[in-house]
């Protein structure tokens, strides 16, 4: 059942559209991650279902509530949405101390005095900070910040917790942390989860599905093992996972890059479509390409780095770069030698 | 609402009586253009002169302040000496005091009346030595500002460049290559202070009997001819435009990017020689200051003084009366300065937001042009204020404004805005607008956010402005003299400047100058005092100078 | 922690608080009485806390500037919103308000004469009325001299002598009005040109020329110059304090009253009669001969109490041998006419160039030094014509410019008129200088 929905929503600046007839339902209990570059319009989505932005077109509901309409000029007021928000400067107020940041929203509510204490500390012990609740914030490491952000957050017991890049301004031994410390809350307390991430590994460690967006527009909606294994267009695979590609003239017999014939590797058989329109775009993941003796696509190995356990190779062909990773344990081509190369699950996509 | 209120104190008290004064400049009696009052301006000599030697003075002081600063910070910058921020401080005492405190000083120091002016003969008085003494005070009073930026602005990196010191760089290439384009926003800054309020001070020169500058000859025209006179316009005109020209010139320099990574020092503790030559070096020069000030400090104390070494008799009467009858100019401070800084606080902080807010195309041009604000002299504020504000009644007072004070704290505030916008433009930057949102969406009225988040999150980069415009409208003598409308009116400053006139007022002049200087630096450590639990009080203080212009 | 975060915003609330009580006690107070004077910070305290005392329904505010301004400034005021009472040395000053109808009669119910000797103390009108007398003359220090074995001047004519080169101090005519009376009544006593003659000689000996009369006293008493030209209570005063210098009245000197007016288009005109009431009486005259202020008053009385000998020191000028040995020659309509003319030759000729002149004049006593040692006519006439150049106003005293009666257009005329004689001085200094050096290289 979808607990939270958006349907096209549409946000613009001036000339600029920034979200675009955007679709999108999360059920309760369900972690949705907004991925994209910077600028693609996913902190802007987050800020219009929180309620900092109005919407230009469409509508937003929870559960069967309307919360945002353009069409019925509805709006309800962030503070009446009972969201919960984590932001990525903490936004931890540094005047206060940790126990009145995670009360404040309470006293605002003006709830019975023992109940906020109550929930206050409810929310400090599950994010390990009932020791520290008397000190000030500013104390505090960037992680114990976020934690009292979360918990400030998780104090008002949230329906739907909005999360902007959280883990973004901490280091990196902090983050794998703090994912299992969210996942962990999320269970216990089963809030829907709408989390902003530039950050791939995160959208996937973290997620149930991931939204890819680029320029306003939603690339991809899936689980991640959907977006990373059949991603839908060019931009999702090259975004998702280290990546390569080849354009090449296409033909039955072969294909041809940058003026060069290649026979069809082994493993990779191409489209109709694209052979019928006589050029297409080969992608290709770094650890999925094999290096063969024969029927390969020829090329020239011009960089071999050891990665610990990998062997990153940087082989030219024509004029393209593709990179092949290979465990040490497979004997592979020397710098300066011709090899053959066969692609084990190559994405054919249009040239663009 | 906010917006058009700002706009209307930019264009009531800035843009509309500077731009009418240019125009009274530029036009003849029947409104129309003419170069009539340039032709006039320019046939007399004394005119010309006072120009040349404005510049000569103006640049003089920035450059002589610059050169003596520069070989003591490479050298404190060689050792690895990083005053503490008390002493870096220090350094801005000088835009908070006026600079003709100095130049009576030295008075009576190198006069023939006592000290040492009585041992050497007297030829070094500075009121003989004429044009080049107002360079000479002008750049000692301004040294501490220029030494300290450039330390504060080269001690940043001091770690890294240490490195390529000991890559054996010969002293000359050291200095060329890597200590001046370090320093330079700091070195730039400074000089261009120095060169405005060189440009602008009025009372140092009229201390110092010198006649031939601009701010002197625009003062004597409005007050021989009254303020109608255009030539006092054009003269006034005149300074508003090198004073922006030279400000133009430094903020290209400024605007080099400083990065203030903190801790880049701490590494590399100093050893003991080090300190030794940091401490010496910084040591002579309080020394060297205590002893300028030597001349105001035995004044103040004497009874008689007159053709001997030292004082014959001493009294403590002089602050008393100092402290009795100078009441009034105290009081007469703290109600426009107060009045100016509250102006400058509310009147910044729109302009830092709405700078914020701005569209990119159109930031930079505003945050330029609110630095520019520095450009406007005193002296040329003052007559322009004089020109337009003569016929304005005031309402429930049943006087005209240029009649009573009001003038005078909007002045100020118009003088210390520039401090203003940057010290709320930092004070806005620590509150990044998550903090807000944070607070709305846990469901605050926007009274409750406003009042528990915002104000206190805010309060402490306010009340840092509120003290630096305070400080800054304290010693704008330039603006006072024209503007204060009776005696009674005076504020600190001016009163010192005429109790210095009279010999029997002498005493108290100098009272009164040592008791606002001890009171000023007291204020400053103060300040800091209350900085320093609130973290990275240095550092907010370093980044106040340099950032955000 | 959260008590230290919120200290600052007591403190701003505080200070704020502070300020707005500030201001409300500023704005709700007694009825003021606004007085234009250029007397010294010492005069005006004493007097203001003397009649604040005496009627605690007023409170005296001053407006301190020379004289000389008094016109530009009321000019700039329109009726209504002037100063209640002007009080000053500058006789000229109250000629011209008078003439501008700035001005208004003040009665006749005050004890003060209406004239002593052969000076007027009063308007004849009745318009402003003699506060207390002063004359001119040279103040020095006596350490100052003894310790380069000077003699003490005893006239203005001694101030010429290359001796006292460099130990000389004076004030701005356009600055301040008592210099100014010094020299008109130089001007008047000894003619317009050999008055110039000796003005700007005296001011090539000066060691700077200050921006206001004070300064002159000032730098006299603390024994940084010898020599000063001033209005007697500026020395007065200084010598009643107890500091080593002396004053000689000199000759010629305009004795001049100090007088007091109401203004036309006064906000507070009873106050400002309440006021003029107080300086006349004998109580507001007494305070005259307090050692800070030291100025003759012009009731009799006030001499002669012996009810009160400790008022005044044993050597204080008596007002009838002052009267008695300057005979005056000085005519206030004169001076007023050319007022604003005078002070632009004298700004123009020696206030802005100063430096000049004195080079001069260090270069013309060089060449007579030694033009006496080794008498040679061709030297000395060049010397002569050196002294021609550099000692002249430049202006002959039949200028137009001197009778007509001062307006925008006088001012305006006034200012074309600057530029030719700056340009005049500068071109006179140069040439003199050259004379000089000429006449110094042949008696080599």
């Amino acid at each position: 059942m979808a607990y939270i929905e958006l349907n096209q929503v549409t946000k613009r600046f001036g000339e600029v559209v920034a979200v675009n007839q955007l679709d999108l339902s999360i059920a309760q209990g369900e972690c949705v991650a907004m991925l994209g570059p910077s600028g693609c319009g996913k902190t802007t989505t987050l800020r219009m279902v929180a309620g900092f932005e109005d919407l230009d077109d469409g509508e937003i509901r929870v559960g069967d509530k309307l919360i945002s309409s353009k069409r019925e000029k509805y709006y309800l007021p962030p503070e009446q949405r009972n969201f919960g928000m984590v932001f990525q400067a903490f936004a931890v107020w540094p005047h206060l101390s940790v126990f009145e940041n995670v009360a404040f929203p309470l006293r605002v509510r003006k709830l019975p005095k023992a109940e906020i204490v109550a929930r206050t500390e409810e929310a400090l012990k599950h994010t390990n900070l009932l020791t520290a609740a008397a000190g000030s914030p500013d104390d505090l490491s960037g992680g114990g910040k976020q934690r009292v952000a979360l918990a400030r957050a998780l104090a008002i017991r949230p329906d739907v917790m909005l999360l902007d890049e959280p883990l973004s301004s901490l280091d990196p031994h902090f983050r794998e942390e703090m994912r299992f410390e969210i996942k962990d809350l999320q269970r216990r307390f089963g809030f829907s989860i709408l989390y902003v991430t530039h950050d791939q590994s995160e959208a996937m460690a973290l997620s149930d599905r991931i939204l890819v967006m680029r320029s306003g527009l939603v690339q991809q909606v899936g689980t991640p093992l959907e977006v990373y294994g059949s991603p839908a267009n060019r931009f999702v695979f090259e975004f998702i996972g280290l990546s390569c590609f080849l354009q090449a003239g296409l033909s039955p017999a072969g294909m041809s890059i940058d003026g060069v014939a290649h026979p069809w590797p082994a493993g990779v058989v191409p489209p109709d479509e694209l052979v019928a329109a006589g050029s297409g775009l080969l992608a290709a993941r770094p650890t999925e390409i094999d290096f063969v003796s024969e029927r390969g696509v020829r090329g020239e190995v011009v960089r071999k780095a050891y990665l610990g356990e990998t062997i990153d190779y940087r082989v030219m062909v024509g004029q393209a770069e593709v990179r092949v990773q290979k465990t040490r344990r497979v004997a592979g081509p020397a710098v300066g030698e011709f090899c053959g190369l066969d692609f084990l699950r190559p994405h054919w996509y249009p040239v663009d | 609402m906010l917006f058009s209120v700002l706009a209307l104190y930019l264009l009531a008290f800035l843009a509309l009586p500077v731009g009418a004064m240019v125009l009274r400049g530029v036009t003849n009696t029947e409104g129309r253009f003419s170069t009539d009052h340039l032709t006039l301006l320019l046939a007399n000599p004394v005119y010309l002169e006072s120009l040349g030697n404005s510049l000569v003075v103006a640049c003089g002081a920035a450059l002589l302040a610059a050169l003596a600063a520069l070989p003591i910070a490479m050298l404190l910058w060689r050792h690895h000496v990083r005053p503490s921020i008390y002493i870096e401080l220090c350094g801005f005492l000088p835009l908070f005091v006026p600079p003709f405190v100095l130049a009576l000083s030295l008075q009576n120091l190198l006069g023939r009346g006592g000290a040492l002016g009585w041992l050497l003969g007297g030829d070094l008085d500075p009121a003989i030595l004429g044009l080049p003494s107002v360079m000479l005070v002008e750049a000692l009073h301004y040294f501490p500002l220029v030494l300290m930026t450039l330390v504060m602005t080269t001690s940043a990196s001091s770690q890294q460049a240490c490195e390529a010191a000991r890559l054996g760089s010969s002293w000359w290439r050291l200095m060329t290559r890597i200590f001046l384009p370090l320093g330079m926003p700091g070195l730039a800054f400074g000089m261009s202070i120095t060169f405005l309020k060189a440009m602008d001070d009025l009372a140092t020169p009229l201390s110092l009997g010198v006649t031939n500058l601009l701010a002197p000859q625009a003062f004597f025209r409005v007050s021989a001819y009254g303020s109608q006179d255009p030539l006092s316009s054009l003269i006034a005109t005149l300074m508003v435009v090198i004073s922006a020209l030279a400000w133009l010139a430094s903020i290209r320099l400024v605007r080099q990017h400083v990065s203030w990574r903190s801790g880049a020092f701490a590494a590399a503790a100093p050893s003991r020689r080090q300190t030794i030559v940091g401490l010496s070096c910084l040591g002579g020069i309080v020394m060297l200051y205590a002893t300028l000030y030597a001349g105001v400090a035995l004044t103040s104390i004497a009874r008689i003084w007159s053709y001997t070494l030292l004082p014959e008799s001493f009294t403590l009467s002089h602050y008393l009366t100092a402290l009795g009858d100078e009441r009034g100019s105290f009081i007469n401070t703290l109600i426009y300065c107060g009045f100016a800084a509250v102006v400058d606080v509310l009147v910044g902080l729109l302009m830092a937001y709405a700078i914020d807010r701005a569209a990119p195309r159109w930031k930079t041009g505003l945050t330029w042009a609110a630095a520019g604000l520095l450009s406007v002299p005193g002296v040329a504020l003052a007559i322009a204020y004089l020109q337009f504000f003569r016929v304005v009644e005031l309402p429930f007072f049943n006087q005209t404004i240029d009649a009573s004070w009001f003038m005078l704290p909007m002045a100020f505030s118009v003088r210390g805005l520039p401090f203003a916008i940057r010290a709320c433009t930092i004070a806005l930057q620590r509150l990044p607008k998550s903090y807000v949102d944070a607070a709305s969406l846990s469901g605050g009225s926007r009274l409750r956010v406003a009042t528990k988040i915002v104000l206190p999150m805010l309060a402490f980069g306010l009340f840092v402005a509120f003290l630096l415009c305070f400080g800054v409208a304290a010693v704008d003598l330039s603006s006072a003299m024209l503007l204060v409308p009776s005696e009674t009116d005076a504020p600190v400053a001016y009163s010192i400047y005429l109790n210095m006139q009279s010999t029997t007022g002498r005493g108290a002049g100098s009272a009164l100058a040592v008791l606002s200087i001890a009171l000023v630096t007291l204020s400053l450590f103060v300040l800091l005092a209350l900085l320093r639990p609130k973290s990275k009080a240095a550092s907010s203080f370093r980044k106040f100078v340099f950032t955000a212009s | 922690m959260k008590g230290n975060c919120l200290r600052p915003i007591n403190r701003s609330a505080c200070v704020v608080g502070l300020l707005l009580s500030l201001l409300s006690v500023g704005v709700a107070a007694s009825e003021s009485v606004v007085v234009a004077s250029s007397f010294p910070k010492e005069v005006l305290v004493a007097y203001k806390k003397a009649f604040d005392e005496r009627y605690p329904q007023y409170r005296v505010e001053f407006v301190n500037f020379p004289g000389t301004h008094i016109m530009s400034y009321l000019a700039d005021h329109p009726a209504g919103s002037r100063p209640d009472v002007f009080w000053s040395s500058s006789a000229d000053s109250f000629r011209a308000l008078l003439r501008h109808d700035l001005l208004q009669p003040i009665g006749d119910r005050h004890e003060t004469p209406a004239k002593i000797g052969g000076v007027n103390i009063d308007d004849a009108q009745g318009f402003y009325k003699g506060q207390a007398l002063s004359g001119s003359g040279v103040m020095w220090n006596t350490r100052y001299l003894a310790a380069r074995s000077i003699a003490p001047p005893a006239t203005w004519s001694d101030l010429v002598r290359p001796e006292y080169s460099g130990h000389v101090v004076m004030s701005s005519a356009s600055r301040s009005g008592t210099t100014h009376l010094i020299v008109e009544s130089i001007l008047q006593g000894a003619g317009w040109e050999p008055g110039w003659s000796l003005i700007v000689q005296i001011a090539g000996n000066c060691a700077t020329i200050t921006d206001r009369s004070f300064d002159v006293p000032n730098s006299v008493t603390s024994g940084r110059f010898g020599v000063g030209l001033v209005v007697d209570f500026l020395a007065l005063s200084g010598k009643y304090s107890g500091f080593p210098v002396d004053f000689s009245y000199a000759s010629p000197s305009a004795i001049i009253p100090a007088s007091i007016a109401l203004v036309a288009g006064a906000r507070n005109p009873a106050g400002g009669a309440t006021f003029i009431d107080f300086a006349l009486s004998a109580e507001g005259q007494r305070l005259l001969l307090r050692p800070e202020i030291s100025r003759l008053p012009v009731l009799a009385e006030i001499y002669s109490s012996r009810d009160k000998p400790a008022d005044k020191p044993a050597d204080y000028p008596d007002l009838v041998d002052v009267i008695g040995s300057n005979p005056s020659v000085y005519d206030p309509d004169v001076s007023a006419a050319r007022h604003l003319v005078v002070n632009a030759i004298f700004s123009q000729r020696v206030s802005f160039r100063h430096r000049e002149l004195v080079v001069v004049t260090r270069a013309i006593h060089a060449a007579e030094r030694l033009l006496r040692q080794r008498p040679n006519p061709q030297a000395q006439a060049l010397i002569e014509q050196a002294r021609g150049l550099a000692y002249r106003s430049g202006v002959a005293e039949s200028d137009e410019l001197m009778s007509a009666a001062p307006s925008r257009a006088q001012v305006a005329a006034i200012a074309g008129r600057e530029a030719q004689w700056a340009r005049q001085a500068g071109s006179d200094y140069a040439a003199a200088k050259e004379l000089a050096e000429q006449a110094l290289a042949m008696l080599h």
